[in-house]
This record gives C-alpha cells, structure tokens and sequence, in this order.
C-alpha cells in the first residue's frame, strides 16, 4: 500500500475547474516530483490535498485513511505538511516562533520540543544564529529554509512542496535541493512541484507531468526526460 | 506664577489623575474589542453590553454577599462565559462568509439591544450603587483620590500589562499573532483556528466583564452604561488603530485625558464632542489609526 494515493482528484475554485482527474501515488520515504506550467493545476492539486479546497469529486488516501475534505488542522495531525510557493513566513514573528508553531498541534514535552527544534537546527546553522531576529529580516533564501524547518518540526511523513526553488540565487537552490534530498534519507516523503524540471528530476524516484488539470505523462525521471515532446511542453 | 502653580496643582492635576484611571479601564475595554477585530475582522457591537452585563453581575454577587473580592474574580469568568456562548452560538458560524465584517456586525448590533432589553426588564432602568471593596481617600502632595479609584488603576494596569505579556511573550501569543495576518497558515500547522478565535473572543469578553465589576462602584449601573462607554471604546480603537494593542492602551490614556482636561473648560457635552474631533481628525491623517495592526508591528 502506497503512503500516499490520490484517485481520480476533481478541484475547481468558484469560478472554474482547474483539476480534472489527477490520480498519483506517493511511498514512503520517496521523492514525487510534479513538473507543468503555470496554470496546469499542480499548485491546486497541493492546496486540495491540505484542505484549502474541497475536492469536487475523487478520493484522497493517507496512510489507508480518506481525508479528502477535512480542515487543515486535521490534515496535518495526520501527517502532511505544506510549505506554500509564496513560503508564506509570519514576517512579525521571531525565526523560533515561526519554528515553534510547527509544534502546537500536539503535546510535546519540553525535551521533545528541543529535539525536533535542534534537528532543524542542524539541518539549517544559519536559522540557529538567526532565532531571535524576525521573518521578515531574513533573505529569500533563509525564508525557504524556515518555511521547510517550519513543515519539519512537526515531523511529518509527508511534505507537500510547491515551487522552493523560485526566486532565489542558484547558490541557494542548491542548498535548498540538498536539504530535500536529506530529508528523503531521514524516511519523511516528498511531494514536489517544481519549474526547475532537471534538479527536482534529478532527485525524485517518479515525475508526472500536468497540463490543464490532467497528468500527461507519468514515468521514471530518465522516461520524463527522454520524452521529446514533453521536453518542449516544460522548455527543458 | 504662584497662581499658575497653585491652579495647576489643586484643579489641574486631580483631574488628571481622575482622567488617568479612567482611561486605563476604558483601555480594558478598547483592547477585548481591538483583539476581537484583530483577529476574527469581526466588530463586536455587543462589547458594550458585556461591560455592562459585568456591572450588573457585581451587583447582584455583592447584593447577594458574595462579597466584592470573589465579584471580582467571578464576573470575568461569567461575562466571558456569555461571550463563549455569543462566539459559539452566533459568530461562528457566520465567520466563513466572505461577507463576515457586515453580517456579525449586524449581529452584534441585534445582540446588543436584546442584552439592553433583558437588563432594562430584569433590573428596570434605573441606577443601581454597588458599594465599594474599600473607602478612604490617599493624599499625594495634597491632591485627595479615592483608595478605590487606586485600586481600579493598579488592577487595570495589572490586566493590560497581563494581556501585552500573553499576546507578545508567550508561545500562545505567538499563535494569536500568526492567526491574525494568516490564519490558513496556523491551521496547516494542525492548530484548530476556531479555538484560537473562541479563545480570544472570551478573553476579550472577560476583559470587559473586568472593567465592568472594576467601574461599578464609581458610575454605579444602569441599562445603557455600555453604550455610552462603547462610543468611546471605539474611538479609543480608531485612534489607536484597529487591531493593535498598544495603541489602545495609547489612545485610551489620550482620550481619557482629552476630554477630562477639557470638560474644566468647556461644558462637558462638548468635551466629549472634542474627543470625536481627534478622532475625526486621526482618520483624516492617519486612517489605519497612531499603530500598527496586531501581527503587523
């Protein structure tokens, strides 16, 4: 059984469809990668799969359970967490309060807080030296490293990620890259929407490729990327 | 020199220091409605009427012999009751609406008159004394306030100061500050929202139950006591700023000092008229209010 399935998904906002049947599945501790173009639907596919959306028709699967329609709250507690495109920091809050926030949907003893809140820590130096200052202090490329502690500290078996790679300086997308990679090898799952089709390829087990709401493809990285015709849809 | 001195030490200064304790209960009550509409945008109309329902409650406790000091502890708990029941019975569900801001407005509104209502036929119109815990009068430098009048001061501070420390030194203030610039945020962090709004929405109520028991035994009760002090709650909120904090502690104590200085010089109809000229005059200025929004400092 897959850690994560979607069947058949429909989506639309008020005044239009935007996903039509989008079926994938994601095991644990792999990387999915979701490649398309703006407007293609993956950004909604996300927000549904969190509960920002209902979905208008079709099943969401975690861990043998439909949580297709349930608040947000509820989806996380299950197991999932988003880190939006617009990485959506609290700018007012200090770096250890955005982290802590992470940490509130269930009890937790102070040791246990400090455990989870050390391991992103480690995982990104920089925010350690950085705890006390504000979100919106941080550069671009802090931020998605908060945004992605942030998702961490709850520790979740699944991440949702859309686009953590946009507007930053390369430098920085490869950190970013590698600290998704190392979160695959410490078993937590991956979700990946993502414009930078050859870094996400290069980490992910399996890609889809979504066009106006409906996956046109789905393979191996290497059979994504060997698909001429797809190459020119994603301009890779 | 000598009479400049001399006004200003027996007229001037009681009157500020009088103005003084006001503005700091006026401030318990701006901030429950400055946090209500910080975070949940919604404008509790009916916050006026739990002020009063606090004043009502001490009367009845203390008539009852319950005593001042368990009136003071137990009214918040009961106004913030009924704010629970305002929150969950009949904001709650309106808060999905896009149209949230106009129809709890409404709401409240109507809330507010029936609470009147209920007073006006439950305890007749007129005004009710409610003794204080403690008479006297301190002396400073020959300036005479009431023992009471301090004690309402030392309390309002104690609740302000208590209330700065929850919103912005705690982890749960933390919260209520992420939920008030973006709550879908905080809920995909597994933080049920509604608990947070249920959570402030009866601390803002309990605040004004405070305020209630605390300014009794000085203005006594009487059915529309929560209007009155609503009008100038909300101008309290306008010229701090809606949704923040310090800025209804801020405007609280300015106002409070604008129309008591004032009403030694002008009738104090017109001295209440001065106060919504500031305020006027803020909105034209500055119309987002002296402060930032809570969330935006």
């Amino acid at each position: 059984m897959p850690l994560f399935e979607l069947d058949r998904l429909y989506a639309r906002y008020d005044y239009a469809p935007v996903v039509h049947g989008v079926s994938f599945s994601v095991d644990a501790g792999e990387i999915v990668s979701i490649f398309g173009r703006n407007g293609a639907g993956k950004t909604t596919t996300l927000r549904t799969i969190m509960g920002w959306l209902r979905p208008s028709q079709g099943r969401i699967v975690f861990e043998g359970v439909a949580i297709g329609g349930m608040s947000p709250d509820r989806v996380f507690r299950k197991g999932i967490a988003f880190i939006p495109e617009d990485r959506r920091i609290f700018a007012t809050l200090s770096v250890e309060e955005n982290l802590i926030l992470g940490l509130f949907s269930r009890w937790r003893s102070g040791a246990e807080q400090r455990l989870q809140l050390d391991r992103v820590f480690d995982l990104f130096p920089r925010l350690r030296e950085r705890r006390r200052q504000l979100g919106k202090t941080l550069s671009g490329g802090e931020q998605q490293m908060l945004a992605i502690g942030r998702a961490l500290v709850g520790a979740p078996k699944l991440l949702l990620v859309d686009e953590p790679s946009e507007g930053l300086a390369p430098m920085v997308v490869n950190e970013i890259f590698e600290s998704l990679a190392r979160m695959r090898s410490e078993g937590v799952a991956l979700l990946l929407v993502e414009q930078n089709v050859r870094r996400a390829a290069a980490i992910s087990s399996s890609c889809y490729v979504m066009e106006k709401g409906r996956i046109i493809k789905h393979g191996t990285p290497a059979d994504v990327m060997a698909d001429e015709a797809v190459r020119q849809r994603l301009s890779v | 020199m000598e009479d400049l001195l001399g006004y200003l030490h027996v007229v001037v200064l009681p009157q500020v220091i009088d103005a003084l304790i006001i503005g700091v209960a006026l401030a318990l009550v701006a901030l429950g409605l400055t946090l209500i509409f910080g975070l949940l945008d919604v404008i509790n109309l009916a916050h006026g009427d739990l002020y009063m329902l606090g004043g009502y409650a001490a009367f009845m406790l203390v008539g009852w012999g319950a005593g001042y000091w368990s009136a003071l502890v137990l009214v918040p708990i009961l106004v913030g009751a009924v704010g629970w029941a305002l929150e969950e019975l009949g904001i709650r569900p309106l808060l999905p609406r896009a149209d949230r801001a106009i129809v709890t407005l409404l709401l409240t509104f109507g809330v507010s008159l029936v609470l009147r209502d209920i007073a006006q036929v439950v305890w007749g119109t007129e005004t009710h004394a409610v003794a204080p815990a403690f008479t006297g009068i301190v002396s400073f430098a020959e300036v005479f306030v009431p023992t009471y009048r301090l004690f309402v001061f030392g309390i309002a501070l104690i609740a302000i100061f208590a209330t700065w420390w929850l919103v912005y030194r705690t982890r749960l203030g933390a919260v209520l500050r992420a939920t008030a610039v973006d709550p879908s945020m905080v809920a995909s962090f597994g933080i049920p929202i509604r608990w947070v709004y249920g959570l402030t929405f009866i601390y803002g109520c309990g605040l004004a139950g405070l305020a209630g028991v605390l300014l009794s035994p000085i203005y006594a009760v009487f059915p529309t006591m929560g209007h009155d002090f609503l009008v100038m709650a909300f101008a309290v909120v306008i010229v701090g700023g809606m949704g923040s904090i310090i800025g209804a502690v801020v405007a609280a104590l300015l106002l409070a000092q604008v129309q008591g200085l004032a009403s030694l010089w002008i009738p104090p109809v017109w001295a209440e008229t001065l106060v919504y000229g500031v305020m006027l005059l803020v909105l034209v200025a500055r119309p987002g209010g002296l402060f930032n929004r809570l969330g935006e400092a």
